[in-house]
């Protein structure tokens, strides 16, 4: 059993600690709080609803503003690597929270504020000026002033376009029925003419017929400024550069406040552990002089919880009961160092249930042999290991992504193993180097490897399918103990130890000819028993005697599932092959060049990006196909899915990292 | 240069182009979806490329057999062996499972994986799943795979 044992707790305590007990919790942070159901014993207990003490303006939503714009505004954009590679600042709790009271949060949210506002204005404003920088542009040869140009005494200007098919008939029927009248070309665009027509004021009413005629477009000064157009361009771009200039200095503002003030980041993640806090009230209850407190702990941190609440409390009560029928507890996997990372694979499927097995530990056996098959190759393996203990041992990495490279730490060695027995060393490699290494690449090609896929690809397959066999009796075998094991005995042999039977034998009968003859004989009784069994057997849940019989038969149809299970291993064999034959591909690519000293640099080139994308996609491919097989294959035998996660109450954090100062103080 | 040669050469187009194709198909109909994703949430960009990546699978598998009949037949050993119309038609045959089975699971593999990319935009913690299912797909590119290299390798020259 890898699954952690559980136990729930209760605790009683007076209600004036009730803030204290919470932080102290939450600074162990090893139990998970739960609801208290609404119960007999708690009928006349409160929530705690009412408590939200988180309305001032110092909130999450206000400092994350602040970080979100002056982040974005920090001096030099330092890059996702660099931050992975300095480690996170470390708080004790208590400075943590002294630091809310050191600096004056509120003065520079307002400050911030009030710059991202001007920002934004200044954005609007920008946007406005170049939209009329553009219109009236286009008017750049009238030399009028726009804003008067409705202001004549006697005449009429009317600025507007016209398309260039109509312009002719326009200007002639002007000419025929206006009589006095200048019109003048501004700027010509695509198909449309800029034009402006001069007329004296009372011939206006001859003239918008004609103007309807032609779809006339007349042009409407709409803007405040004042001047001819020349002159109006040049107000807007000293408006737009005076806006530059500001935003400029707003911008050397905020880089100063990004470096003033970095207490924001720690000052984020307090709130975010207050609020975790205030949010986990909403689980506890309260009577008039109590509060009561209710969740799991992992039973090997039962000591570390009760000493914590002596160390600090004196009106407490904690008991510890067993978890009850029909609960939903919750799980930790407590696994070796050496398989722990393979939990990630479980933990991708689904967590198990709390009573049944955790099958990380021999899923952790198949999945290492599986991927190294599947990537086999000591170059791609290598760089695989080699890059992911780099990053263990260089970046500042969560837990979880520590987890990841470790396991991909593991996987690369496989592939070295895999690469090893196939003979694959980026692909065949070895033989492009000198003659001087012939003796080497012929130890390592010929000598050490068992298999040579390209030329005889049958024992390799035959390997894949042979370790399917085995994890598969594997599964049937696990559900089989975990059915003795609770005592259902009868049931473990009627639903795994007859078909284990019944595939044994057919196993025993498709490979006859590669073993004595009265193995053939073994074989035909085996399945002769196996399908007896399974038809007696398979069909017990149903009353009547025919269906029974009838289920069976029915059942027997599940061979072909066993069969097709085991065919699925042969992905294996498949990948494997491809990996090295996909290498092999580039290498002959690479050396194919013939081009005098620049050949060099392109030979180098194709193998470096050649042979890193094959490596991208053999170690996808066989990171999802062994996934899939555990899955698919082998948790369907016996694996029971759908356990919760543990989720501790705990000092979570984002951009910093907080220490449980009462840890400190002991060491 | 033998008959036979051009029916292996047909092969080896076959077997490359039509897998690649479908895997083209896949990948851009992953991929469509994947950067709907991200117009919502950048940061899924890692799984959304593993994602679309799996459809682009077939495409290898094809390339790989037509490398294998290239091989086979010598070519890049300078010397192309001889061969008849019937050693031709067998590599041809022996191409076409990779080549029909990797354009068709290919395509669908694309709109499963599409699929999956919209489940872990709402269920980011069942990645697991999400990742199973178009390798569920999959699984026939394999066989058809594992068809051609057996098929090819039972040609005789």
């Amino acid at each position: 059993m890898t699954i952690s044992k559980i136990k729930k707790f209760h605790i009683f305590a007076h209600i004036s600690i009730k803030e204290s007990l919470l932080i102290e919790l939450q600074k162990l942070g090893c139990v998970e709080i739960i609801n208290i159901e609404e119960r007999e014993e708690f009928h006349n207990w409160n929530s705690l609803d009412d408590d939200f003490s988180l309305n001032s303006p110092v909130n999450l939503s206000n400092v994350k503003f602040c970080i979100d714009l002056l982040s974005s505004y920090r001096a030099k954009k330092s890059k996702g690597l660099k931050s992975l590679l300095t480690p996170k600042k470390i708080y004790s709790y208590d400075e943590l929270v002294q630091l809310e009271q050191q600096y004056n949060f509120q003065e520079l949210f307002n400050r911030c504020k009030e710059l991202d506002n001007e920002l934004n204005q200044l954005n609007l404003q920008e946007n406005r000026l170049n939209a009329a920088q553009q219109e009236i542009q286009r008017w750049l040869g009238l030399d009028l002033d726009l804003s008067k140009i409705e202001e004549r005494k006697y005449i009429k200007i009317i600025p507007g376009s016209i398309t260039k098919n109509n312009y002719q008939n326009l200007v002639s029927d002007i000419e025929q029925q206006v009589k006095t009248s200048v019109i003048q070309i501004i700027a010509e665009e695509k198909n449309k003419l800029n034009i402006a027509i001069i007329i004296l004021k009372e011939n206006q009413p001859k003239l918008e017929p004609i103007l309807q005629k032609y779809f006339f477009e007349i042009y409407k000064y709409s803007h405040t400024f004042i001047g001819t157009p020349k002159q109006i361009i040049k107000t807007i771009n000293e408006q737009l550069h005076a806006i530059t200039g500001r935003r400029e200095e707003i911008r050397q503002t905020l880089i100063k406040l990004y470096s003033e003030n970095q207490f924001i980041y720690p000052l984020y993640d307090l709130l975010s552990i207050k609020q975790e806090k205030e949010d986990t009230k909403k689980y506890l209850k309260k009577s008039a002089k109590t509060i009561a407190v209710r969740g799991w702990v992992q039973k090997k941190d039962i000591p570390k919880l009760e000493k914590r609440l002596k160390e600090n409390f004196s009106f407490y009560d904690v008991s510890f009961s067993e978890p009850k029928e029909g609960e939903v507890i919750p799980i930790v996997l407590s696994n070796k160092a050496m398989v722990r990372p393979f939990e990630i694979i479980t933990e991708l499927y689904s967590l198990p249930d709390y009573h049944t097995i955790d099958p990380t530990p021999i899923l952790s056996i198949f999945y290492f042999v599986f991927f190294g098959l599947a990537l086999s190759d000591v170059g791609y393996g290598g760089a695989m290991a080699l890059m992911s203990y780099l990053a263990m041992k260089y970046l500042q990495l969560g837990k979880g992504a520590k987890k990841f490279f470790n396991l991909l730490y593991y996987c690369g060695i496989a592939g070295i193993l895999g690469g090893i027995l196939l003979g694959s060393w980026f692909g065949d490699i070895l033989n492009y180097l000198p003659p001087v290494f012939n003796n080497l690449s012929f130890f390592l090609t010929q000598k050490i490897a068992l298999f040579n896929p390209v030329e005889n690809p049958i024992p390799l397959l035959i390997l894949s399918l042979i370790l399917g066999v085995i994890q598969i009796y594997t599964g049937i075998l696990i559900k089989f103990t975990d059915n003795v094991s609770k005592g259902k005995l009868t049931d473990g042999i009627m639903d795994q130890i007859s078909w284990l039977v019944l595939i044994t034998g057919i196993i025993l009968y498709l490979v006859k000819g590669m073993l004595p003859s009265v193995i053939s004989k073994i074989s035909g009784t085996a399945i002769l028993i196996g399908t007896i069994s399974i038809i007696l057997t398979q069909g017990r849940a149903q009353k009547n005697i025919l269906l029974k019989i009838g289920s069976g038969i029915l059942a027997l149809y599940g061979i072909t599932g066993y069969l097709s299970d085991f065919l699925s291993y042969s992905r294996l064999f498949a990948l494997g092959l491809a990996t090295g034959i996909i290498a092999q591909m580039f290498n002959m690519l690479a050396t194919m060049i013939k081009i005098p000293y620049l050949g060099v640099l392109f030979t180098l080139v194709i193998l470096i990006v050649g042979h890193t994308f094959n490596l991208f996609m053999s170690g996808l491919g066989a990171f999802i196909h062994d996934a899939r097989l555990q899955y698919v294959e082998f948790f369907s035998k016996f694996y029971d899915a759908g356990g919760n996660p543990f989720r501790p109450f705990t000092l979570k954090t984002t951009y910093i990292e907080v220490e449980d100062t009462s840890k400190a103080d002991k060491l | 240069m033998s008959e036979g040669i051009v029916l292996a050469y047909l092969g080896a187009a076959l077997a490359i182009g039509l897998a690649g194709s479908g895997s083209a198909i896949g990948v851009g109909i992953a991929g469509t979806t994947g950067a709907g994703l991200m117009t919502e949430d950048p940061s899924k960009f890692g799984l959304v490329l593993l994602l679309q990546a799996i459809p682009g699978t077939q495409g290898i598998y094809g390339l790989l057999v037509g490398f294998l009949v290239l091989i086979k037949i010598g070519i890049f050993a300078g010397a192309p062996a001889y061969l008849t119309i019937k050693q031709g038609m067998l590599i041809l045959y022996s191409c076409l499972p990779v080549g029909i089975v990797g354009f068709f699971s290919a395509i669908y593999q694309g709109k499963t994986s599409a699929g999956s990319i919209g489940l872990i935009a709402r269920r980011p913690e069942e990645t697991g799943k999400a990742v199973v299912l178009p390798a569920m797909v999959e699984t026939y590119a394999v066989l058809s795979l594992i068809s051609s290299i057996l098929l090819l390798n039972g040609v005789e020259l």
